[in-house]
């Protein structure tokens, strides 16, 4: 590939001539010949097409946001050699290279090698594919280049970092036969003490009361609270309205965090999790128990992505169908529309028990804006708005309004003191 | 890291110097003419052509570079050829420094952005040894660029070679002719010979 370099050199050899024939000077033909002596010292060593064999490892395939991976490209010349090539491994904009290049320069003799190390720094979650790497074989004198792109390409999956909940009580109202960790106000089989009754036989020995056999000599059974496990529904507003702030500063990022969070304290309580997220399409994990449910929902919320246009509603109709009623459904969305509202009441009113959890649009708005004295009155304005469609949305369902600048185990921590005992 | 962002910081400025040495150089000759309006004609390529350069460097202003080098060119050259008479070795300096200050310029837009990230050792040196061959090669060609006119000049002024024959003439036309068809061909054969 000749660059406009080259067409510049013979242009410029080309008016010299014509200007030297019109003047008839013989001083303005030598200027002729310097353009026409660098293109042939150029034609003399033209840049060969890269024949290159690259080989691409990374450190880790999985890793958290702002966990450095170390990435190392290792390139074998199986071409002629080189004088100038001009390598890039294409790295995703997401992936910020702190150590190292992932861009060089060099020269390369046939059969010679070439090694790039660098470290980049996932800032956002994501599924991310690092390549391929671009080659350009250089002229030194810039007249000519050949391009060619190695197709290597690597797979590395970021995951969300973890809100810290562990000292947070999640756990749906409502159970479900199957053995957990929520009081579920019947008699079974906990720890909790529940009453008295007049032993039967079969009872387990440990479960005689010894001080009231003492007393009335006669035999009593202890009966304990029967420990449960529910079901939780983490949905997840990702629609293109709920994307306000920055790539790394929004309302859905940090909805991701806390849907993590959330999902993980909720399994480890032994309760069933299912996850709905509301983005480009409508995509959902029915519920289930363990590790393994949370690597599921970990997969899907790697991929969110803002956008989608969908009603509210669409989920109220999506739960109704799909989940049973006594499941507890967490809805974590920055409410930037009122249609939340209708949406909650219907939920409601079908029997579904309703958690809000609400990343602030108008904390991180605040934050990235200049915060002018004019600014605080329009602030006011939508916060008393937003306080209005909390207050009517908590007359049907337990909401957190929640900066994100904050831990999510502070507000769900206050919000105990307010939540109706289960 | 140090002496690589003092490295990215020269091989940046390097065009800046090429170009304010042409400038002057062009300014200088320029002021020699007495008459006001080809002084000032002149004194206008010279200062459209010095800023169209200067801004060639800001990205995203990389298309003002060939106008702003016509424009040096035409100042510097229309200087001479109207009213200062041509010098032939200043001519032909003139000419390599302003294809030395293209080269260097497209260097420096290859290995700025490399020499600006963070480079172990190891690294710096490859690229480093990538950098001085990239020069040597510049320098090469803009030597034979320069010495060659002079020594044809040379050769045909003192006698040496007979210039107003009829063989010369066909051997220089023949010479022509094979230069031309090398050019065109070179690349080819070359990628025909892996």
């Amino acid at each position: 590939m000749r660059t406009s370099l080259a067409s510049g050199l013979a242009t410029t050899s080309l008016v010299f001539l014509v200007a030297a024939m019109a003047l008839r000077s013989w001083q303005v033909v030598l200027l002729a010949l310097p353009p026409v002596i660098i293109l042939a010292v150029g034609a003399l060593f033209p840049p060969p097409v890269p024949r290159l064999v690259a080989v691409r490892s990374l450190s880790r395939e999985r890793a958290q946001a702002g966990m450095p991976v170390e990435i190392e490209l290792a390139i074998h010349n199986d071409g002629p050699s080189l004088d100038l090539v001009e390598v890039l491994d294409v790295v995703p904009r997401e992936l910020a290279v702190i150590g190292g290049t992932n861009h060089t320069i060099a020269s390369l003799d046939s059969s010679g090698d070439l090694r790039l190390r660098y470290v980049v720094r996932p800032t956002i979650k994501g599924d991310f594919r690092i390549g391929p790497v671009r080659v350009r074989s250089l002229d030194p004198l810039g007249l000519g280049a050949e391009d060619a792109s190695l197709p290597v390409e690597s797979r590395v999956v970021i995951a969300p970092p973890m809100e810290d909940l562990r000292r947070a009580r999640l756990a749906p109202r409502r159970t479900r036969p199957w053995f957990g960790q929520v009081p579920s106000r019947q008699i079974g089989i906990g720890t909790d003490f529940w009453g008295v009754r007049d032993y039967l036989p079969g009872d387990e020995v440990r479960r005689i009361n010894w001080k009231a056999f003492a007393r009335l000599d006669r035999l009593f059974s202890n009966e304990y609270e029967g420990e449960r496990s529910g079901d939780v529904v983490i949905v997840l507003d990702a629609r293109r309205e709920a994307f306000v702030g920055t790539e790394t500063d929004n309302p859905i990022e940090h909805g991701v965090r806390a849907a993590l969070g959330i999902a993980e304290n909720v399994l480890a309580s032994q309760n069933r999790v299912g996850l709905i997220v509301q983005r480009d399409v409508l995509d959902w994990v029915p519920p289930a128990f363990g590790r393994k449910q949370l690597y599921r929902i970990l997969d899907h919320l790697v991929h969110v992505r803002p956008g989608g246009d969908w009603p509210f509603a669409h989920i109220a109709w999506v739960l109704q169908r799909f989940f049973p009623r006594d499941t507890l459904v967490v809805l974590i969305s920055p409410l930037s529309d009122r249609t939340a509202l209708s949406a909650v009441m219907g939920l409601a009113a079908s029997g579904y028990d309703v958690a809000i959890i609400s990343p602030s649009p108008l904390a991180i708005e605040w934050r990235l804006g200049k915060q002018a004295t004019e600014h605080d009155t329009a602030l006011r304005i939508l916060r008393m708005e937003r306080e209005t469609l909390i207050s009517e949305l908590r007359r049907v369902a337990q909401v957190v309004d929640w900066d994100p600048i904050t831990p999510l185990a502070l507000p769900l921590r206050r919000a105990e003191r307010w939540l109706p005992p289960a | 890291m140090a002496p690589a962002r003092m490295r990215s910081v020269a091989v940046r400025s390097a065009p800046l110097v090429t170009l304010t040495i042409l400038a002057v150089w062009t300014a200088l000759d320029v002021s020699a003419i007495s008459e006001p309006r080809l002084f000032q004609a002149f004194i206008a390529f010279l200062a459209v052509g010095t800023i169209a350069l200067a801004l060639a460097n800001v990205p995203g202003w990389g298309w003002a570079q060939p106008s702003g080098l016509v424009s040096l060119g035409l100042s510097y050259y229309g200087a001479h050829v109207i009213v200062l008479g041509i010098d032939v070795i200043a001519a032909l300096s003139f000419l390599t420094l302003l294809f030395v200050h293209v080269e260097v310029r497209a260097s420096s837009e290859r290995f700025a952005p490399v020499y600006a990230r963070p480079l172990r050792p190891a690294e710096r040196k490859v690229v480093d040894a990538a950098m001085g061959r990239a020069a040597v090669r510049i320098g090469f060609a803009s030597a034979l660029g320069l010495l060659v006119p002079i020594l044809a000049a040379n050769l045909a002024l003192t006698g040496v070679v007979p210039a107003r024959t009829i063989p010369t003439a066909v051997l220089l036309a023949g010479a022509l002719v094979v230069v031309v068809a090398l050019l065109a061909l070179l690349p080819i054969i070359e990628r025909r010979a892996l």
